[in-house]
């Protein structure tokens, strides 16, 4: 609204206060080089070229390259793979769906939750404390995440002995937790944070008095996170989301270290194909499957990414 | 209309930390009232409504409603709605759900609360914008819409942030007219904040001044304009001319010494020392310096007019008096250069002991401390109280 307020700064005239009163000789005005403007398209190709050249030589190649290999079988180009891995490995692509799925969903409930007591706590302390606290995970790469999990999820882990210290359940009937449940206790864990640090970001952004005016109306906290705090920060919790669900979708070491059985993820299932058979064309075609999986969320982002833009 | 005391504060004092916000705040607000909580920013005015909406925690002191302690209550259970400066509308909602809002949460039939939807669109002229959402609303609009959302609920307790400072002039009068009918008709008490003198004036029916965080006088509008109770209200009020004057004891009475700039004259409840005397534009009679003397009690003021232009409603002069330069609106205009008598009756003047913080006390007949009132030294620095 002010943008067009003068500056402070120095101004281009050549009668600037305090100056002495100008000569002929400087009177003559300075116009900008507005020349110099027609050599920008190259020089800026020039600039852009490196960085235009790197994506193509090392993302896109590759990435043809794969898709490419999907299709390529001992008789030639065909679907063979494809049909390959129907046969083998449908049952892990709907587990992936179903894990990564689960985990967006309770991650982004779990994040919601977290970030909205940032927002609207009434306690300093608990929200100091907590703001401290949840970051952590943040910091510790997938495969610790899933190791600490080992250790803790395992049928003798800390959760059993917890349990049943508490005497909520009897060490004897407890069996392991390392299945799709420790998959996704393990993806809940690491990718909460990054999702919360982006909502809470969003909605420590909003106007206060957007909050105030709710509670002033007879809002309980609970209210005023669903219905005013929440329906605002929607887009950037969807973008963490998406951005939370390609990032499962590409971990390796969280499957193969909690539950390489089957069924077992996509991400494992291509390790295996190359590490056991050396089977890059099914590999390829398993790949495939998954770029499919996120370039839908993909597309969805980059469509939010727009809707904000406008 | 106005009975009993429906908001009371007592001692209140907010803060953050060490640094004080507002200290000692005390204010009785009859049922129906409207009063107007007037300051320039940072005085605090907006910490204490804030306060009494339940967003702000006081350090010490009371909030009661109805003689009932609410200091401590949260702000969704304080029966107050409240406008923000900002409106603080929601993005995402449209007009109608603004006004539905606090009607839903209090869990009225889906008909009586689209009746009273229906019936506040009509009261604020919003008919027809019901499906619009803030963003394709204009200034004046979401103001009504903001008021609309207080409104909605039948408050018992109307608190009004500055609601009108981000809105145009033309908008603004019209708005703070339309407020104070409404107000009237519905009988709601409401306290306005505002750092403008006149909006105060044409909207309260009384008027609390807030300077660092304190309360220094508060009364009817009328009240305070001609009697302000220290220099701070008196410019805040607009008496903004301000001339040094010596106040000296002559034969057992107090007297404003006479000087190049002004004739001596006897004034009743004076102080000897240095005296602030402040006036408005509108104040004084100007007149060529050869005009038949005026009447007796009057102050004659003698300058040189420095310059002239005409604002409508008259001639503005600034005139050099003295040591001070100083505005005086006149019917007719005085050229630049002229030698001017600037003739101040007492009710136009205020006296004030001159201060090292230029909030100096009161003294003389324009003040609160009128003839019956205490002799204040000189050195005397502003009030710890108002004096109401």
């Amino acid at each position: 609204m002010n943008a067009t307020l003068p500056s402070d700064g120095p101004r281009p005239g050549p009668f600037g206060s305090g100056q002495p009163a100008p000569t002929a000789m400087q009177t003559a005005p300075h116009h900008p080089p507005f020349r110099r403007r027609a050599a920008l398209p190259l020089a800026g190709l020039a600039l852009v070229a490196p960085a235009l050249l790197s994506v193509l030589v090392f993302f896109v190649l590759p990435l043809a390259a794969s898709v490419e290999g999907a299709f390529r079988t001992p008789e030639g180009r065909g679907l063979a793979n494809f049909v390959k891995l129907a046969e083998l490995y449908r049952a892990d692509i709907l587990f992936t769906l179903l894990i990564v799925g689960l985990s967006t969903l309770l991650t982004g409930l779990i994040a919601t939750a977290i970030a909205g007591y940032l927002t609207l706590g009434q306690n300093p302390r608990a929200v100091a404390i907590l703001r401290w606290l949840y970051r952590w995970p943040l910091f510790i790469p997938f495969v610790v995440t899933a190791q600490i999990m080992r250790t803790f999820l395992a049928k003798s882990g800390m959760l059993n002995a917890s349990l049943s210290t508490l005497g909520l359940a009897d060490a004897a009937t407890l069996g392991s937790w390392l299945d799709w449940r420790g998959i996704v206790l393990a993806f809940v864990w690491k990718q909460t944070p990054f999702v919360t640090l982006l909502l809470a970001g969003a909605m420590a952004a909003l106007d206060r008095g957007t909050i105030e005016a709710a509670r002033n109306l007879g809002a309980s906290r609970f209210r005023v996170l669903w219905d005013i705090v929440l329906p605002q920060a929607a887009r950037t919790l969807m973008t963490g989301l998406i951005l939370s669900f390609v990032t499962m979708m590409s971990v390796l070491s969280v499957p193969l270290m909690i539950n390489a059985q089957s069924p077992t993820m996509i991400t494992a299932d291509i390790a295996f194909r190359i590490n056991a058979y050396g089977d890059y064309g099914v590999a390829n075609a398993l790949g495939v499957v998954s770029l499919l999986m996120t370039g839908a969320f993909a597309i969805l982002y980059l469509r939010l990414g727009l809707r904000e833009r406008r | 209309m106005q009975g009993h005391r429906h908001l009371e504060i007592e001692g209140l004092r907010a803060g953050y930390g060490a640094t004080a916000v507002l200290e000692a705040i005390d204010l009785s607000v009859p049922r129906g009232a409207f009063v107007a909580l007037l300051g320039a920013s940072g005085c605090g005015k907006s910490t204490l409504l804030r306060a009494i909406a339940g967003f702000e925690m006081p350090q010490a002191g009371r909030i009661l409603r109805d003689g009932v302690e609410i200091t401590a209550l949260p702000p969704d259970r304080r029966g107050m709605s409240m406008v923000f400066q900002s409106y603080a509308l929601w993005p995402h909602k449209t007009v109608a759900q603004h006004l539905a809002y606090g009607l839903a949460l209090r869990r009225l039939p889906r008909a009586a609360i689209a009746a009273r939807v229906a019936d506040v669109l009509a009261m604020l002229g919003l008919d027809g914008l019901e499906g619009r959402k803030p963003g394709a609303l204009s200034g004046g609009q979401r103001q009504r819409v903001a008021l609309g959302r207080a409104l909605a609920v039948e408050p018992e307790i109307l608190l009004l942030d500055e609601p009108l400072s981000n809105l145009d002039a033309r908008i603004r009068l019209q708005l703070r007219t339309e407020i104070r009918a409404l107000q009237q008709r519905l009988g709601i008490t409401t306290i306005l904040v505002t750092h403008d003198r006149e909006e105060a004036m044409v909207m309260a029916d009384r008027i609390a001044i807030l300077d660092r965080g304190r309360i220094l006088q508060q009364g009817s509008p009328q009240d305070i304009y001609t009697r302000p109770g220290s220099a701070f209200v008196a410019a805040f009020m607009g008496a903004e001319n301000l001339l040094p004057l010596e106040a000296v004891a002559e034969g057992g009475q107090v007297i404003l010494a006479g000087s190049d700039w002004n004739a001596p004259l006897l004034v009743p409840n004076l102080a000897p020392g240095p005296v602030e005397l402040r006036f408005r534009p509108a104040g004084g009679a100007l007149c060529p310096i050869d005009a038949p003397p005026p009447a007796a009690g009057t102050l004659s003021l003698f300058g040189t007019v420095a310059s002239c232009s005409y604002p409508g409603d008259g001639w503005l002069h600034r005139v050099q008096i003295g040591p001070a330069s100083v505005e005086a609106l006149a019917p007719r205009a005085h050229p630049a250069g002229s030698r001017v008598r600037l003739d101040l009756p007492p009710d136009r003047v205020f006296l004030f002991a001159a201060s090292a913080d230029g909030r100096g006390a009161a003294i003389g007949p324009g003040s609160r401390g009128d003839r019956t009132g205490p002799i204040l030294p000189a050195a005397q620095a502003r009030p710890e109280r108002s004096f109401t």
